[in-house]
C-alpha cells in the first residue's frame, strides 16, 4: 500500500453525476421499484396482522375492514408470545451489556496497553468469527450440561455474549486507535488509575463506538435462531421469540392474523432501534471498509 | 514539546565544536511499558477467557468428538477416522454441501450486483432523497433471517401467496405455481429471499466507497467525453474494488451459513432437495443422536469455510488503485 495522505474531500455534489435528465429518471424509477419490493411485503404483514382468518382469505389485499388489535393480544397472551418476548429481552439485554463491557476493556487494552502482537490477536479472532456456529453447537450443548447451566437463561446469554466478542473488540480497537495517546498520558501523569482513566476519560470519548457495538449485538442476538432452538429443545422455559415463532406455525393450523401480529412484535424493536440509531449501524459496517 | 511517556521518541544531539548532528531514538524504560502491559492483560482477560470457553474450547471438542461414535449416552469410543470414511460416501452430505455452495454463490453474486447498481443509481438522486432510499433499501438487513423466511412464505405460498395472487390478477394463470414445492423454483426462491435481505448491505458498503471518489475525477472524465455508463464501468467500479470485494466476502461467508431462512421457508423440502449442510448436521446430532458423525460433518464444514476464506483472500489480493 502506498502512503496515505489525509485530505478532507468535498462532499459529493449531486450535480457531479446528475447531468442528464434521462439518467435521473432511470435512477429514480429503479430505486422506487426496489424500495416498493422492500416496503410492500412489510406493509402486507402489518395489514394481515389486523385481519382474521376469514378476512385474510376473502380480502387479502385491502385495508382490514376492522382493525383487530385483539390479534396482538391473542398472540401475546394465548400463544405465549409474551413469554417468548420476556426471554428474548432478558437474554438480549444481559448478553449485550456483558459483551459491551468486556470488549470495551479488551479493545482498549489491545489499542493502548502495549499488548504484544495485538494485530495478530485481532486477526485470529476475526478469522474465528467466520467459522459457522453450527460447528460448535454439539459440544457446547454437552459442555453446558456439564457446567449445570442448561435450562437456565445463562445457556443463551454466555455464548451469545462470547460470539459477539470478535466484531465488537474490532470496532472498539478501531475507535480507541483514533484517540490520541497524549490524553491518556496526561491522565496517567495526574495520577489517575487505569480503570479510572478508562471510565472517566476514555469511555465518554467513544460513545459512538458503544452505540455501534450495542446496535450490532442487539440485532444479531435478538434474531438468533439456531442455537436458541437447540438450547431450548430441553427446556421450553427459555424459548426466545424466533424459536417460539416457528413453533407457532407448526403447532396449530396457521391463524394468519395472530401469526403476522407475532412477526410484527419481533420486528418492531429492530425497526425502532434501526430508525433511531442507523447512523451507528452504517458507521460500524463501513469502518475499515472506507479508505483513509 | 510534549513527549509521550511510553512511546519511543527522537532526540537530536549536536556536537557544538564539530557541528555534527546525530539522531538518537530514545526508548522509554521497559518497566513502564511492562506495568501497562500487565494491566492490559487484565483488561483483555475477560473477553478472551469467555471467547475461549464458549468458542475455542467447544470447537476443539468437536474435533475430538468427530473421532468417536458417541451417541449421547455412555462413554465415547474412539473409532479413528471411520466417521470421515462414512462421510465421503454419504450422498446427503454431498447434496447438502452442493446446496450450501449454490445458495452462497448465487445469493452473493446477485446481492453484490444489485447492491452495486443501486449504489451507483443512488448517486443520481438528490441528497436527502438518496439518504431516505438508502435507509429503506438497507432496512431488511436488520431483520432476522427467520423472519425473512416467514415473510417470503406469505409471498410464495401456493394458495394464498401474494405472488400467485398478483399473477392471477394480471391474468397470467399459467405462470402460477407452487413455488415452494416445485423443484424448479424452490431454490431460486430461497436465493431471492436471501438477496432481498442482504443486498442493502452491499449497497451501503459500495456507496461509502463511491462517496470517497473525488469529484474532479468525474469532471475530467466528462470533459473527455465519457458517458454515464462508461464512467461507471471504467472509473467507479475499479476505484471501489475494495468495497466490492468486502461485500462479496460478507455475503459469501454469510451465505455459507444459510440455515434459518431455509428452515422457515421449506424445512429442507420438497423431497429433501433444499437441505443445507447445517440442517444435515443438526438432524444427525439432535434427531438421530449420532453426535460423533455430526461432529465429523462439522469439521468438514469448518474446512470448507476455511478453504473459502483462503480462496477469497487469494482472489482479492490484486492491486488497488490509489487516488
Amino acid at each position: 500500500m502506498s502512503t496515505k495522505i489525509k485530505q478532507t474531500r468535498p462532499p459529493v455534489l449531486v450535480e457531479t453525476y446528475a447531468r442528464s435528465a434521462s439518467m435521473t429518471v432511470l435512477s429514480r424509477s429503479f430505486t422506487v421499484i426496489m424500495a416498493l419490493t422492500i416496503v410492500y411485503p412489510i406493509l402486507f404483514i402489518i395489514l394481515v396482522s389486523f385481519k382474521n382468518n376469514q378476512e385474510f382469505f376473502t380480502n387479502i389485499w385491502g385495508i382490514p375492514s376492522q382493525w383487530r388489535w385483539e390479534n396482538y393480544v391473542f398472540a401475546w397472551v394465548e400463544r405465549g408470545v409474551g413469554k417468548y418476548a420476556w426471554n428474548s429481552i432478558v437474554v438480549t439485554l444481559l448478553a449485550v451489556a456483558a459483551s459491551v463491557l468486556t470488549t470495551a476493556l479488551g479493545g482498549y487494552a489491545l489499542s493502548k496497553m502495549y499488548i504484544p502482537k495485538a494485530e495478530m490477536i485481532l486477526a485470529v479472532l476475526m478469522t474465528f468469527n467466520f467459522i459457522p456456529g453450527v460447528a460448535i453447537y454439539i459440544s457446547l450443548y454437552t459442555q453446558m450440561i456439564s457446567m449445570h447451566l442448561n435450562k437456565t437463561h445463562w445457556m443463551l446469554i454466555l455464548p451469545y455474549m462470547a460470539w459477539q466478542i470478535p466484531f465488537s473488540i474490532y470496532i472498539f480497537k478501531k475507535f480507541f486507535d483514533s484517540i490520541p495517546t497524549e490524553l491518556l498520558e496526561a491522565a496517567r501523569i495526574d495520577g489517575s488509575s487505569e480503570l479510572n482513566t478508562f471510565f472517566r476519560v476514555i469511555i465518554p470519548l467513544v460513545r459512538p463506538a458503544i452505540a455501534t457495538v450495542m446496535v450490532f449485538n442487539f440485532i444479531h442476538i435478538w434474531g438468533e435462531y439456531m442455537w436458541a432452538s437447540i438450547a431450548s429443545s430441553s427446556s421450553l422455559a427459555i424459548q426466545t421469540l424466533p424459536v417460539g415463532l416457528l413453533r407457532f406455525r407448526g403447532e396449530y393450523g396457521i391463524e394468519w392474523g395472530p401469526f403476522a401480529a407475532a412477526i410484527m412484535i419481533i420486528v418492531m424493536p429492530l425497526m425502532l432501534i434501526f430508525v433511531y440509531l442507523q447512523r451507528y449501524f452504517v458507521q460500524g459496517l463501513t469502518s475499515g471498509a472506507v479508505k483513509g | 514539546m510534549y513527549v509521550p511517556l511510553s512511546a519511543p521518541y527522537d532526540v537530536t544531539l549536536k556536537n557544538e565544536s564539530s557541528g555534527v548532528k546525530v539522531k538518537v531514538k530514545v526508548k522509554r524504560a521497559k518497566s513502564v511499558r511492562r506495568s501497562y502491559r500487565i494491566i492490559g492483560f487484565c483488561f483483555l482477560a475477560p473477553a478472551i477467557a469467555t471467547y475461549l470457553l464458549f468458542m475455542a474450547y467447544p470447537l476443539s471438542q468437536t474435533f475430538v468428538l468427530s473421532l468417536t461414535n458417541w451417541s449421547g449416552f455412555g462413554a465415547a469410543q474412539n473409532i479413528g477416522f471411520a466417521n470421515y470414511a462414512t462421510l465421503a460416501g454419504d450422498a446427503t452430505f454431498w447434496a447438502s454441501l452442493k446446496n450450501t455452495l449454490y445458495f452462497a454463490f448465487f445469493s452473493s453474486l446477485f446481492s453484490v450486483t444489485i447492491g452495486l447498481l443501486m449504489a451507483w443509481l443512488n448517486l443520481y438522486l438528490r441528497r436527502m432523497e438518496g439518504q431516505v432510499f438508502r435507509t429503506v433499501l438497507f432496512s431488511p438487513s436488520i431483520i432476522a433471517p427467520t423472519i425473512t423466511g416467514l415473510l417470503f412464505m406469505f409471498i410464495f405460498t401456493e394458495e394464498i401467496g401474494l405472488l400467485n395472487n398478483i399473477l392471477r390478477a394480471l391474468h397470467l394463470n399459467e405462470l402460477t405455481t407452487a413455488w415452494l414445492s416445485n423443484l424448479k423454483t424452490v431454490k431460486p426462491v430461497i436465493v431471492i429471499a436471501t438477496v432481498w435481505r442482504q443486498f442493502g448491505l452491499c449497497l451501503v458498503l459500495c456507496f461509502a466507497g463511491l462517496q470517497g471518489i473525488p469529484n474532479s475525477m468525474i469532471e475530467s472524465a466528462r470533459l473527455e467525453g465519457a458517458g454515464d455508463f462508461r464512467i461507471f464501468s471504467r472509473i467507479l467500479v475499479p476505484l471501489i474494488k475494495p468495497q466490492i470485494e468486502l461485500s462479496a466476502m460478507f455475503t459469501m461467508l454469510g451465505g455459507l451459513r444459510i440455515y434459518d431462512s431455509v428452515v422457515a421457508l421449506t424445512g429442507g423440502g420438497p423431497a429433501r432437495q433444499t437441505v443445507v449442510l447445517p440442517m444435515w448436521i443438526v438432524e444427525n446430532a439432535f434427531t438421530y443422536s449420532k453426535y460423533g458423525y455430526a461432529s465429523a460433518l462439522c469439521v468438514a464444514f469448518v474446512i470448507v469455510v476455511l478453504i473459502f476464506i483462503i480462496l477469497l483472500r487469494f482472489l482479492f489480493r490484486g492491486e488497488t488503485y490509489e487516488y
